[in-house]
């Protein structure tokens, strides 16, 4: 009876966590030439957030992701943060996760993570590179 | 392979988790979050490509149309010849 209780709770609050409005927004920047950066960004009540995840999705026939670094958002609180970019693979980036050390975020807003993209063949560097390496061979 | 040719695409975040200070869940979304969708502007190497490819079409589709053109053999009357 008691398992059941907290079974029904457990689902309750996983509903109305779902259901509430997200805190979380995209926001694409400097959309120019094929590569452009997607701002995570996070916009709260109270100020203190002290750490998150989450997954990203995208057409890997399209887009390749080309960085993933951290944000300005969790390191307003002081501390020491220990930011993990996450795995890319095939269309995603998995788990892209960061936690303070101490102090939580003293902002309500801004940006968590910023991924890069690239749309296109590889870099023109990369072919240069490429090139030359044959040219050593010859 | 990626194709350079697409000009807009959707990105989505999905697995949203926020704690606080307590380690409590501000937020918890298992399931696809939000969505965006991306313009961008191809590259010029993409657009240039793009432009060399439609000139050609269109020579060869003037090529093709003047070796089609049906022959016209026009015989002319002779004048009828005054009495």
């Amino acid at each position: 009876m008691s398992k059941s209780i907290a079974r029904l709770f457990l689902s309750l609050f996983a509903v109305v966590c779902a259901g509430s409005a997200s805190p979380v927004s995209l926001q694409a920047t400097s959309a120019a030439g094929g590569s452009f950066n997607l701002d995570i960004d996070i916009s709260v009540v109270t100020a203190d957030i002290a750490g998150f995840l989450f997954s990203i999705g995208f057409d890997s026939t399209v887009l390749q992701v080309t960085g993933v670094t951290e944000g300005a958002f969790l390191p307003t609180g002081g501390n020491l943060t220990f930011f993990d970019p996450g795995t890319i693979g095939p269309g995603t980036v998995s788990n892209v996760n960061d936690v303070t050390s101490g102090n939580p975020s003293t902002a309500t807003s801004g940006t968590l993570a910023v991924i890069s993209f690239h749309s296109g063949e590889p870099e023109c560097g990369q072919h240069h590179h490429h090139d030359l390496q044959r040219a050593d061979h010859r | 392979m990626v194709n350079p040719n697409v000009a807009n695409t959707t990105i989505t975040i999905s697995n949203v988790q926020i704690i606080d200070d307590n380690g409590n869940f501000v937020y918890y979304n298992p399931n696809t979050d939000s969505s965006t969708t991306v313009q961008f502007a191809p590259e010029p190497a993409t657009v240039l490509l793009i432009g060399i490819s439609a000139l050609a079409l269109w020579r060869r589709s003037l090529y093709i149309s003047s070796k089609s053109k049906p022959t016209t053999n026009i015989e002319t009357e002779p004048e009828a010849l005054a009495p």
